[in-house]
């Protein structure tokens, strides 16, 4: 409850941070709560609406592009990090792992001359 | 007079007012600061209060009661270091120092581990809440040897801010960094909420064209709901005042739009680098506060540079300030929760087992 009074972020929200490690001390991230889950159910609509907009309207708002992307980041099951590790693995060799079995593999993308 | 159960170093405001504080609370408290005249002065300003003055680093160690208990309040970085040296000589065993400087949590770690071979227990402590907290009731965030923490704890607990149902805004954090660490969090989720209240109000302002009164309105509201915060709060208060300078305006359109910054949001990005987690939204408003500094080339740039044709957006207003809220509330959201997934990797990194529910 440290943050509770006194201090410049004090907000009534912060008891449903506290709440929610009450609940699970090892939560992995606070958006898997139940209670933060359901608010972005409800609220990324808007938010998706208003960056849409701000982006139309040539206004930044680098906070709330940077919060629904971390969002659609932290929630994609799949990301295109397998073309980083392919064009890694291809001009300098570092290696990929593969999604259908165990290990470190590394494609011939060309023959050295 | 009792013998000083606690001794402040550092008689600027911050330091002055944690020692007013103390004795407030029905303690005796012992000052020393480098230059004497500044000492001399706090004690002539409360000539009813428990304050002894010394003006040699010798006559404060000793006129404190053992074991030791010394916050220090002196500039960050050199001159901690400085005072430091300068202590330990005339320092035993078992004795406490608490820097409650705004410290790089490194030097902290650092520090703890040097003193600890001579036995001196070192303490890093976040103080949150600026001069108002620091005389009235700071949020603490202690960090260093948990026996050390006991030692402090009755008097910490007594000067910290209370929540509502009376619980100290002061606890254990853990081991040697900690506190800083979690202090240096602290302001770079503050940085994160000031950004997004300051884009809130650029869209309120610039996009769905509202005045500085409506603006200030829809604040005062949202800080009655999910958003309610002091940062909400001072802002719609922010938004009613006008130019002191007698122009009629409202002062914000009168304040230059170039941020600064002490450094503090910078540490957290710059830790959430080091330790491989996601810190978007700190590090954004960083560079936001970056880029308004770039005043003139801005300025420049802006006579240059085209935007889109702001024609006709057909938007409902109404619905529309609904929905910023909305992106407010998600957006915070997603700002504490990069926040408390950098406190956990920093945890198990440095090993300092944080229990995250005790610090919101």
């Amino acid at each position: 409850m440290i943050w509770r009074e006194g201090c410049i972020i004090r907000a009534q929200f912060l008891q449903k941070i506290t709440d929610a490690f009450n609940k699970d001390e090892t939560l992995d991230n606070l958006m898997l709560d139940p209670y933060f889950k359901n608010i972005t159910d409800k609220y990324q609509a808007a938010v998706r609406d208003v960056a849409s907009l701000a982006i139309k309207a040539g206004v930044a708002v680098p906070g709330f592009t940077a919060a629904i992307t971390y969002f659609d980041q932290y929630r994609s099951e799949v990301l295109p990090a397998n073309i980083i590790q392919a064009q890694r693995d291809y001009f300098g060799a570092h290696t990929y792992e593969r999604t259908d079995k165990e290990g470190t593999y590394h494609y011939e993308w060309y023959h050295e001359e | 007079m009792d013998k000083p159960q606690i001794g402040v170093i550092g008689m600027a405001v911050m330091g002055k007012n944690l020692a007013l504080n103390i004795e407030s609370r029905g303690y005796t408290v012992a000052l020393y600061n480098r230059t004497g005249s500044k000492t001399e002065k706090v004690v002539a300003d409360h000539p009813e209060k428990h304050l002894v003055p010394s003006y040699s680093i010798e006559e404060f160690v000793n006129s404190l009661e053992t074991p030791r208990r010394i916050i220090i309040m002196v500039k960050a970085g050199a001159p901690t270091d400085g005072m430091i040296k300068q202590l330990l000589p005339y320092l035993t065993k078992g004795d406490v120092l608490i820097d409650g400087g705004n410290t790089f949590f490194e030097d902290t770690v650092r520090r703890n581990a040097e003193l600890d071979q001579s036995g001196i227990n070192f303490i890093g402590m976040g103080v949150s809440g600026g001069e108002k907290g620091a005389l009235e009731g700071p949020s603490l965030m202690p960090g260093g040897q948990k026996a050390a923490y006991d030692l402090v704890a009755p008097i910490l607990e007594k000067i910290s801010a209370k929540a509502e149902d009376g619980t100290p805004c002061v606890t254990y954090i853990g081991p040697n960094g900690a506190g800083h660490y979690v202090k240096m969090v602290h302001n770079g989720i503050e940085y994160g909420d000031m950004e997004l209240i300051s884009e809130s109000y650029n869209l309120l302002r610039n996009v769905l064209q509202l005045s500085v009164e409506e603006i200030a309105a829809i604040f005062e509201d949202w800080n009655k709901g999910e958003l309610d915060s002091y940062l909400m709060s001072i802002t719609a208060d922010i938004l009613t005042r006008k130019d002191d300078e007698g122009t009629g305006k409202p002062i914000v359109d009168v304040i230059l739009d170039r941020a600064g910054n002490k450094g503090t949001g910078k540490w957290s990005s710059q830790s959430a680098l080091e330790l491989g987690v996601p810190q978007s939204l700190i590090t954004e408003s960083v560079y936001a506060r970056y880029i308004s500094a770039l005043k003139s080339e801005r300025v420049a740039a802006s006579h240059v540079l085209n935007g889109p044709n702001l024609d006709d957006l057909n938007i409902d207003k109404k619905a529309f300030v609904e929905k910023i809220r909305q992106a407010l509330y998600f957006s915070k959201i997603m700002s504490y929760a990069q926040g408390f997934e950098q406190l956990r990797v920093a945890s198990e990194h440095y090993d300092w087992k944080l229990k995250y529910g005790d610090l919101a």
